[in-house]
């Protein structure tokens, strides 16, 4: 059924990399030193509505001309920019997969409806949130040089960067390349797959060390007031 | 419909229609059938079930919105999916006669564009997008008939972990103020002159929804602090599970239309499977 003509991503591949996933999420989660307290829950759950007003509200009311929108693209971009925001506020390993698990339901409310649940709900968890939570978690949550004494702005492009080129690789290959033409019925293309990774890539570097720097300073400004 | 529509449209109403009285599980079993259905299902059918949701939109006043903001979705939907619709899926549905409306220039194919634009490729768009648009309708319902506590109360059911079910629910009860502080941030923006004697508005109306962002963080993550405070006074998640007065049930009336709309889908897919009711190819 699932082969990689015309263009759909290969089962066993989408298979295998979400039981990593989750292999890593539950390693992250249970070696995590910082455990999230009730007011990170409060946070990454207020993020992630941002987030999806973010991401739907305004890049979606952006309307560009189709060729232009992987190279520009506002959703994508929003979603980036706030995501990282929001991770850099709370700094706890979990954080980047509850904010985009709530992303996704109330984005799921304001946008999509419930097509494809919980598919959505896996990939965005297992993908984006995943993603920010190792770094949370590499960086003992010291992400974007909050809270180191030297090289803040190097380490915040660094690893904006980072991020911006592994969730570069999201949407070509699980959202058009695999849940989206099984939920709304249409047969993708594998030009157009490779396409939307590379005009994807340059972007999304660009906005996430862009997001990282500015994750930076609202952090420090965030958590000082709360 | 601007912010305040959003709003409308993900806030609760206080209103005594049917679906008011269903159960929260029985609305989201709802908006999977019909998921399923649509699914599996050519667009009219689709269509029938969408239309059925506006009677309860028309009793919460909220038609008009709910039909200006999917149609435009509809439309955006339509429009995307038409450049992308390959040929050989085309040729499968319609046979061999497209009618071509607009030739692309050659270099549009590296972007994953078919060449050429067709007739069949806005009527397949227009199909796909149909299943979108009843979905919609149903998932919306949700958030207009239930209250946070009741979602509160459903996720404890399924057993979902307190912690999930308190970020998502300070979520869905954030949302609507969320459109309501975003309104207001943009609306200071215009006041201070953003865009004043300029021809085009809209760039600057852009430019004002971006700036929006940075300030409706600092102040919905402000708010923050006194949700955790009023949670923990009131011993949130000192203890695992949690103890409802006014619990929710499963009613005759849940029974009777989890019973309706498990027979619409079998019967659905039985009219499928014999050809009667005919569905759009996904493998060709």
């Amino acid at each position: 059924m699932f082969s990689l003509q015309p263009g759909i991503t290969p089962l066993p591949i989408v298979i295998a990399y979400f039981i990593i996933a989750s292999i890593i999420a539950i390693f992250i989660v249970k070696k995590g030193k910082n455990k999230m307290k009730l007011m990170d829950f409060v946070v990454a759950g207020i993020g992630g509505v941002i987030v999806a007003f973010a991401d739907h509200v305004i890049g979606d009311a952006i309307f560009l001309p189709s060729p232009i929108y992987p190279f520009v693209n506002p959703p994508v971009w929003f979603r980036i920019l706030v995501f990282i925001i929001v991770i850099g506020v709370v700094r706890k390993v979990g954080a980047g997969m509850l904010a985009m698990g709530v992303f996704d339901i109330t984005g799921d409310l304001i946008h999509f409806s419930f097509t494809g649940e919980p598919l959505w709900l896996i990939e965005d968890v297992l993908t984006y949130g995943i993603m920010a939570d190792v770094v949370i978690y590499l960086t003992q949550g010291r992400i974007f040089g909050i809270g180191e004494k030297k090289l803040q702005a190097l380490l915040a492009i660094f690893e904006g960067g980072i991020l911006g080129i592994v969730f570069s690789f999201v949407h070509p290959f699980f959202t058009y390349g695999f849940i989206a033409p099984i939920v709304f019925g249409f047969v993708p293309d594998q030009a157009r797959i490779f396409f939307l990774l590379i005009s994807y890539i340059p972007g999304d570097i660009v906005i996430g060390a862009i997001s990282a720097l500015a994750a930076n300073r609202v952090a420090k400004v965030v958590r000082s007031g709360i | 419909m601007g912010f305040k529509g959003f709003e409308k449209l993900t806030t609760y109403v206080e209103y005594k229609t049917p679906y008011h009285l269903l159960h929260p599980l029985t609305k989201l079993l709802i908006v999977v059938i019909v998921t399923i259905i649509c699914a599996e299902s050519i667009w009219w059918v689709d269509l029938i079930i969408g239309i059925a949701s506006l009677y309860f939109y028309y009793l919460l006043r909220r038609i008009r919105l709910i039909l200006s903001f999917s149609l435009l979705q509809m439309i955006g939907s339509v429009l995307d999916y038409s450049y992308f619709v390959s040929p050989v899926v085309l040729r499968e549905i319609f046979g061999n006669n497209l009618t071509i409306i607009w030739k692309f220039p050659s270099y549009f194919v590296f972007m994953g564009f078919v060449p050429y634009l067709t007739l069949q490729a806005i009527i397949y768009s227009f199909q796909v997008s149909m299943r979108i648009w009843t979905m919609l309708m149903y998932s919306g319902l949700i958030f207009l008939t239930t209250t946070p506590s009741q979602i509160i109360r459903s996720f404890h059911k399924m057993k979902v972990p307190m912690s999930i079910t308190f970020a998502i629910t300070v979520g869905l009860v954030s949302l609507p103020r969320i459109f309501d502080t975003a309104d207001t941030i943009i609306k200071l923006q215009l006041m201070k002159g953003i865009g004043y004697k300029k021809r085009i508005k809209f760039l600057y109306n852009l430019r004002a929804m971006f700036e929006s962002i940075i300030p409706l963080f600092i102040y919905e993550f402000k708010k923050a602090k006194t949700v955790s405070i009023s949670a923990e006074t009131r011993a949130f998640m000192a203890y695992k599970k949690r103890t409802y007065i006014d619990d929710i049930t499963f009613s005759k009336i849940d029974k009777i239309v989890v019973t309706i709309m498990i027979a619409a889908l079998i019967i659905d897919t039985y009219l499928v499977i014999v050809g009667m009711i005919p569905s759009i190819p996904f493998h060709p």
